[in-house]
């Protein structure tokens, strides 16, 4: 370097130095302090128990997520702003899927039985006791919480095709999908969800169970299922296991836990995973944008989600310059929350 | 032309292996990244550009807040007195590796109004402390005797030794502590983004790119960014470190 | 008044440098002490200073210790900070002395005829005017006693003889007390007053010559060549005389 020119380095670096960090300190000014304006919302993606935690701290305003969080925050003083069926009755939410080419027609027969079995054995008052004490266990809250969780929660045997498509359709229109189904080597979108809303397995268990209540399918060897960590919807996989389902048509049953539904997404790309519970979102989104070849043979819930809110709010309006939170982009709760901001004119920052 | 031979390497390997679809091909990344750079994706509405100015912010403060400490604290270390008290201590925090933090700070940060962003900034600030903090003290403790016997000749004290030897000695060794400190903090921030939600940043963006799904061309031009903006940062510094004659080339 | 160096002694661990060397300079005397490579000229010179500690003796000037103050010191190697400017480089000196005097730097540059290049960092100067900046650092700050080891040795000869000329026009401005570190004889013979010859390591003083020729001296001349010729029986003669 030219140190002719009689510059001082000395000098000059500890100059740089000072408005180095003159620059560091405006920064942290700027960055801790976020803005927010009129009729936008800010939207904040936070797993479920991180919401809890940040409504607490008066971090975040709202949040919108699946059972038993809500009930979870009911209990912490905050009060439910309109649960999923009030914003969209009928949605669907967690589903039962296999991997193609992972699972033939027995083990899935297997499967449904045992999983239709175990749904209404949940859907029958008689049992109401029982399935407290596994929903309990299952997910570890205490009994209050998951008797108040359990009354949200519509568990279903199949979802209805057509809010499946009005949610498929969502994801279209805000740009979520990068593919088409017929990029994905459908003709058209009734075909693909001819193909990948499997109703064929599922339409013959309960039509032999219809015909004799103590149908139990032909055995298969072993499944490989998937589920995600004391999830409440997906009680009905604990209450198959439990009431020996499962055992009664599996040689081996192996299960593996998983955080997310997009995490057993990627175990059915790796082929970990024969079937699995998880979110519709997850496997749509998945199967479209991924092309990971799944399909869904049965359902598992439908609604049970809810809308969280601290006590100023009482109408969607009332959420402007707020910060709320969603499970993820994409999802069915972010569908959920989308639509109750645009009853509210808001949009999204 | 060793440059052009190896890019042109590298970009017929990349084409290989979306020959076998194993990735995007590099034309149709480099659209998706130039896209990104001034319109924002559907998903979450801000461009690269807008990511990378929030993790860059991060990055900024939490090294800036370590740098604040490093520099002084390194450069005190030519004391013995200060470096036999503090050498100890931060021979066994040094090990632990930013990314061991996260889980520590996210839940010692619950309490505070931004929980988030407080915790982000705390692990850029342990990865940019300790690598800065061993290059400056390293360098402020081989100040070479000869100027300080110097200094000593004409009458010195130990106080007019420190500030007119061994911190402008040490200048380069502070420049070199800052862009190591930089670089660490730097992967330490997409690390700490794509764990937790921050809303904005290239690791969250990243991150969300995955969990959406079919977005490998979008997850790429994430990385090509962390690449550019990291390689920007060193190459910098590494400039200014050169204006220093009696910088020795084989510090790190 | 005088400068006293008293029987001092220095070891380092096993290596005994200095065996009791002993030798007055008178004030504004120019002294210069030669002994061959490594027998503790330096370590001699940085016991006078004080940034060295005798193991034994000690070092009077004018009846007192000496002390800091009173030395400067122009160090075998040019030993400027890289980072500074010949001009920082000379205030470096009077800044540890407590002293800002920015003209008075600039006018010791120009005296050593570095006019011009006070802006230069080190590396931009050539050896000699490195060495010019150290002298000049050393006067800077007024020392009464002058310290310079071997400053010439790393320049070419014709460098070196115009340096020695500067050298005693400096000196003979203002008279300081110098020693002066060499292990050129020639240059001894022809800079000094007095010439201390130390022996093989440990150093002893084994001879004391006053050089008794008006400056300035002509290396050719007669007596200028006996000089030069009893200095080197004096340091040949300890080479061939068995070790103790
Ligand atoms: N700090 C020290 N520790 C140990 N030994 C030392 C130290 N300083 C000098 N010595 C040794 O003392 C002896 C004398 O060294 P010194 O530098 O005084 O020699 P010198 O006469 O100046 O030699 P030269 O003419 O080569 O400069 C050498 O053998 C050297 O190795
Ligand atoms: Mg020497």
């Amino acid at each position: 370097m030219k140190m002719a020119s009689g510059k001082k380095i000395d000098k000059t670096i500890y100059f740089r130095g000072i408005s180095i960090l003159l620059l560091a300190a405006l920064l942290i000014a700027a960055s801790l302090s976020g803005c927010t304006t009129k009729n936008t919302v800010n939207l904040v993606k936070l797993s479920p128990p991180d919401m809890l935690e940040q409504i607490k701290l008066g971090k975040i305003d709202a949040f919108v997520a699946w059972e038993p969080f809500p009930s979870k925050a009911v209990e912490s003083g905050f009060k439910v702003f309109m649960t999923s069926k009030d914003i969209w009755p009928n949605h669907p939410c967690c589903v039962v899927a296999y991997k193609i080419g992972k699972a033939d027609d027995k083990t899935l027969r297997a499967l449904v039985w045992a999983h239709v079995k175990a749904t209404r054995f949940i859907k029958n008052p008689e049992n109401r006791d029982k399935i407290i004490e596994y929903a309990s266990e299952f997910t570890g809250l205490d009994k209050r919480t998951v008797s108040i969780a359990l009354q949200n929660i519509k568990y279903v045997e199949y979802p209805d095709e057509k809010e499946f498509r009005h949610y498929y359709e969502f994801l279209k229109e805000s740009k979520i999908l990068k593919k088409s189904v017929e990029e994905l080597g459908y003709e058209s979108e009734d075909s693909f969800f001819n193909d990948f809303l499997r109703k064929d397995i599922y339409q013959e268990v309960i039509k032999k169970l219809d015909e004799n209540p103590n149908y139990v399918p032909e055995k298969a060897s072993s499944i490989k299922l998937g589920y995600i960590t004391g999830d409440l919807h997906h009680l009905a996989l604990y209450v198959a296991l439990k009431e020996g389902y499962l055992n009664q048509v599996f040689d081996k049953v192996e299960l593996k836990q998983f955080p997310n539904g997009v995490a057993i997404m990627e175990a059915f790309r790796l082929g970990e995973l024969d079937a699995a519970y998880l979110g519709g979102a997850p496997a749509t989104l998945k199967r479209i944008n991924d092309g990971i070849e799944i399909r869904i043979v049965a359902g598992v819930n439908n609604e049970g989600s809810a809308i969280i809110v601290m006590g100023d709010v009482s109408k969607p309006e009332d959420l402007a310059g707020k910060t709320v939170a969603i499970p993820g982009f994409g999802t069915v709760q972010d569908f959920l929350m989308r639509k109750v901001l645009a009853e509210g004119g808001l949009t999204v920052k | 032309m060793r440059k052009a031979q190896s890019f042109f390497l590298f970009i017929s390997a990349w084409y290989l292996l979306s020959f076998l679809n194993v990735l995007p091909y590099p034309h149709t990344t480099a659209i998706t990244f130039a896209t990104l750079l001034v319109e924002g994706d559907p998903v979450l509405g801000k461009t690269i550009i807008e990511h990378s100015i929030s993790s860059i912010l991060r990055v900024v403060t939490g090294s800036g807040i370590a740098f604040l400490i490093s520099i002084p604290l390194g450069i005190l270390m030519w004391y013995e007195r200060v470096y036999s008290l503090f050498y100890p201590i931060l021979e066994v925090l040094r090990p632990i590796p930013p990314l061991a933090w996260i889980p520590l700070s996210y839940i010692l940060f619950a309490s505070f109004p931004n929980p988030t962003v407080f915790a982000q900034i705390f692990i850029v600030f342990v990865g940019a402390f300790f690598p800065s903090f061993v290059t400056i003290s390293d360098y402020a403790r081989n100040t070479p005797s000869e100027y300080i016997e110097l200094a000593e000749v004409f009458g010195g004290d130990e106080m007019k030794i420190l500030r007119r030897v061994v911190i402008p000695y040490s200048i380069p060794g502070i420049i070199t502590g800052i862009r190591v400190g930089l670089g660490v903090g730097w992967m330490s921030i997409i690390a700490a983004e794509m764990i937790a939600t921050s809303g904005s940043g290239i690791g969250y963006f990243i991150m969300v790119m995955y969990e959406v799904g079919g977005r490998m061309p979008e997850i790429i031009s994430g990385m090509a960014m962390i690449g550019i903006i990291g390689y920007g940062m060193n190459a910098i510094l590494l400039k200014l470190e050169e204006r220093f004659p009696w910088h020795s080339k084989s510090r790190t | 008044m005088a400068l006293e160096v008293k029987n001092v002694k220095k070891r380092f661990g096993d290596l005994n440098v200095l065996d009791g060397v002993s030798f007055t300079v008178e004030d504004g005397n120019f002294a210069c002490i030669v002994g061959e490579s490594g027998c503790g000229k330096t370590t001699l010179l940085k016991i006078i200073a004080g940034i060295e500690r005798a193991d034994e003796g000690e070092i009077i000037y004018n009846g007192r210790p000496v002390k800091k103050e009173d030395i400067g010191y122009v160090f075998q190697d040019d030993r400027l900070l890289p980072w500074r400017t010949a001009l920082g480089n000379i205030q470096f000196a009077m800044e540890m002395r407590g002293i800002t005097d920015k003209e008075k730097a600039k006018s010791y540059l120009e005296l050593v005829g570095l006019k011009g290049f006070e802006s230069y960092y080190p590396h931009q100067l050539s050896g000699g005017m490195r060495q010019r900046v150290g002298i000049c650092r050393a006067l800077v700050v007024n020392p009464e006693i002058l310290l310079m080891d071997e400053p010439f040795a790393s320049l070419d000869a014709q460098t070196r003889n115009r340096m020695q000329m500067e050298l005693l026009k400096i000196w003979d401005r203002d008279r300081k007390t110098v020693i002066f570190v060499t292990h050129s004889i020639d240059e001894a013979v022809f800079l000094a007053d007095k010439i201390v010859v130390l022996s093989k390591r440990p150093a002893r003083v084994i001879d004391v010559v006053d050089i008794d020729i008006e400056r300035p001296r002509d290396r050719t001349d007669e007596k200028f060549i006996s000089y030069r010729r009893k200095i080197m029986r004096c340091l040949s003669s300890i080479n061939h005389a068995p070790q103790t």
